[in-house]
């Protein structure tokens, strides 16, 4: 052949400080949702209420009584440990963030590809659909959304569907026009392959890249919608333990228990930094343009 | 091999193409008319913007969404082909007829091996069948060495003249009455350039009619047996590639002719084709759309 054997890709990804950083925090992430019964030191919604406000054990702080409970990350007003109800929260997060992601990309790449291959009305229909879409504030489109759907997970998940397909339409549609315009796309139709034939098989493996990249980003963007949502107290229940519900129930506490905020805020900005460092660095990898 | 008497793999009667812009019907093809037999290479030869690439799309069903026949047929292979819909174009295309494109650089794609991308053609059309086996014995017709290699490469990793070939062995792959190739050497260099004429006369031979869609007149010398020259829509001269090249009839051919590009001239200028005479030639087009338009 005309080329040496080209480095293999995973070789090529392990050697991207972006990728491992985003991999490794990904992977925490996922396992702790996974084995978050295990790793949990305590049930997230036991209550003890002689033990409320606990300072952080982690810090050096002295636990007021003996005979309770670690209270590694501290409690709050309830008694509830902090870092239980962050590790069951890591639950709720990644099963919004994977759910969410998925079927945003499924609704919006097929939406783009079909106005990227077709063009004409229908793509003057999908686009114009997108742009009256993203016209919308997007918080305050999910926020009515769950209002109207109803608290719970899947209005959650749905809300940030509704609201989150269009990034994926607006890229898969540029990408696919791009990729229909080019020869390769001519030869399949004169070697006598039908139109869904040439989408699946020719086009797709060449949008591919954009979508992984685009689907880890859009992980980090739920993430952060459902602790707005959980926030203002339109997620799940508000005995449940999420992200955003603790930051909002810690801020009545500020003051005196500040662990309560900042525990969870921290995560949040770890695990959106992870996934956005992962999308940047497959992106980088990815795109021909960007890799020198 | 002379088959002139049997059915031609292309017969294009009068075809009228025009494609709509704004609210007016702009003609693009004036009256075409020409044949390809079987077993012949038949060169359409032209300055950009003539309309040898609307000709192609046309016989291959490709035509732009805002173009339309208007008049004329198309025949493949005897079967009038004009008015088809794209379901009964799909059926013929790979099949009965097959296209080589320009640029082998775009017309692989990327992110596929080859094998996998020259299988769809046989799957398309032909049952079962040992794939594997039929896929090396093409590339062995387009002379690739290591064609068990080839197969398992990915486009990037074979140089232009062999991706060429291997698009060669797509479009030849069903065996169809008609092929057509619409500049297949303009993208390559020089040396590779004659290795890829050679091979599409010898594939040629096997009884396909060829259109080969060109402006290299150096080319239809070698390899052609019968051209047209077509210009703004119009076949202005059509006939053996002998007898046109020894004694060119219209003014056009004679100055395409005289700007092909010669070692031999003691200066080496590029002769440009006379701007009176393409006026002229505008004219003429224009006269003949109102014409049509009065008798219509």
């Amino acid at each position: 052949m005309a080329d040496a054997k080209p480095v293999s890709v995973w070789l090529r990804l392990r050697r991207n400080p972006r990728v491992l950083f985003g991999g490794a925090v990904c992977l925490l992430l996922v396992l702790t949702a996974l084995l978050a019964p295990w790793l949990a030191p305590q049930d997230p919604g036991q209550q003890e209420l002689m033990a409320s406000f606990e300072k952080p054990l982690l810090f050096g702080y002295a636990a007021s009584d003996s005979a309770l409970p670690n209270y590694w990350l501290g409690s709050d007003n309830l008694g509830r440990d902090v870092l239980s109800r962050l590790i069951h929260g890591a639950r709720i997060a990644m099963l919004v963030a994977v759910i969410s992601a998925t079927l945003a990309a499924l609704l919006g790449t097929l939406l783009g590809a079909l106005a990227g291959f077709y063009g004409g009305r229908i793509d003057s229909l999908i686009s114009r659909m997108v742009d009256v879409w993203m016209s919308f504030p997007p918080v305050l489109l999910s926020i009515v959304l769950v209002s109207v759907l109803g608290t719970g997970l899947w209005s959650v998940i749905a809300a940030i569907v509704i609201v989150d397909w269009t990034r994926f339409c607006r890229v898969v549609r540029a990408e696919t026009q791009a990729q229909a315009a080019l020869d390769y796309v001519v030869s399949a139709r004169m070697l006598g392959m039908r139109s869904w034939q040439i989408v699946w098989h020719e086009i797709r493996p060449n949008v591919m890249p954009l979508l992984i990249t685009l689907f880890t980003l859009e992980m980090g963007v739920a993430i952060v919608v459902e602790a707005i949502l959980s926030f203002v107290g339109l997620s799940l229940s508000s005995g449940a333990a999420t992200w955003g519900g603790m930051v909002g129930e810690g801020r009545l506490y500020v003051n005196q228990a500040p662990w309560l905020m900042v525990f969870p805020m921290l995560l949040m900005m770890l695990a959106v930094l992870g996934l956005n460092a992962l999308g940047d660095g497959l992106r980088r990898e990815f795109d021909p343009v960007m890799t020198r | 091999m002379n088959n002139s008497n049997a059915t031609p793999a292309l017969q294009i009667r009068d075809l009228h193409v025009e494609i709509r812009r704004a609210d007016t019907w702009l003609p693009i093809l004036r009256g075409v008319n020409f044949s390809v037999a079987p077993g012949c290479i038949h060169a359409l030869v032209g300055e950009s913007g003539g309309g040898k690439s609307m000709v192609a799309k046309a016989v291959t069903g490709l035509l732009p969404q805002a173009a339309r026949i208007s008049g004329g047929s198309i025949c493949i292979d005897g079967q009038d082909v004009t008015h088809w819909s794209e379901n009964q174009w799909r059926t013929l295309r790979g099949g009965a007829v097959s296209m080589v494109l320009q640029d082998p650089m775009t017309a692989l794609n990327p992110v596929r091996r080859i094998g996998a991308q020259m299988a769809d053609v046989l799957r398309a059309h032909t049952a079962g069948a040992d794939i594997e086996a039929t896929l090396v014995g093409l590339l062995e017709q387009v002379q690739l060495r290591e064609p068990q290699a080839v197969l398992k490469a990915y486009p990037h990793q074979l140089s232009g003249g062999m991706r060429q070939r291997v698009v060669i062995a797509m479009a030849w792959a069903c065996r169809p009455r008609l092929i057509i190739c619409d500049e297949p050497t303009t993208a390559l260099d020089v040396t590779v350039q004659k290795q890829v004429l050679r091979l599409i006369h010898r594939l040629a031979g096997e009884g396909q009619g060829v259109l080969l869609v060109t402006h290299d007149l150096g080319v239809v010398a070698k390899l052609c047996r019968s051209l047209s020259v077509i210009h703004a829509g119009r076949i202005l001269e059509e006939g053996s590639v002998e007898a046109v090249f020894a004694q060119p009839q219209h003014a056009y051919t004679q100055a395409l002719l005289a700007a092909t590009p010669r070692f031999d001239r003691p200066e080496h200028t590029l002769v440009q084709v006379d701007d009176g005479l393409i006026d002229s030639l505008n004219a003429q087009a224009r006269a003949y759309d109102s014409e049509r338009r009065v008798s219509a």
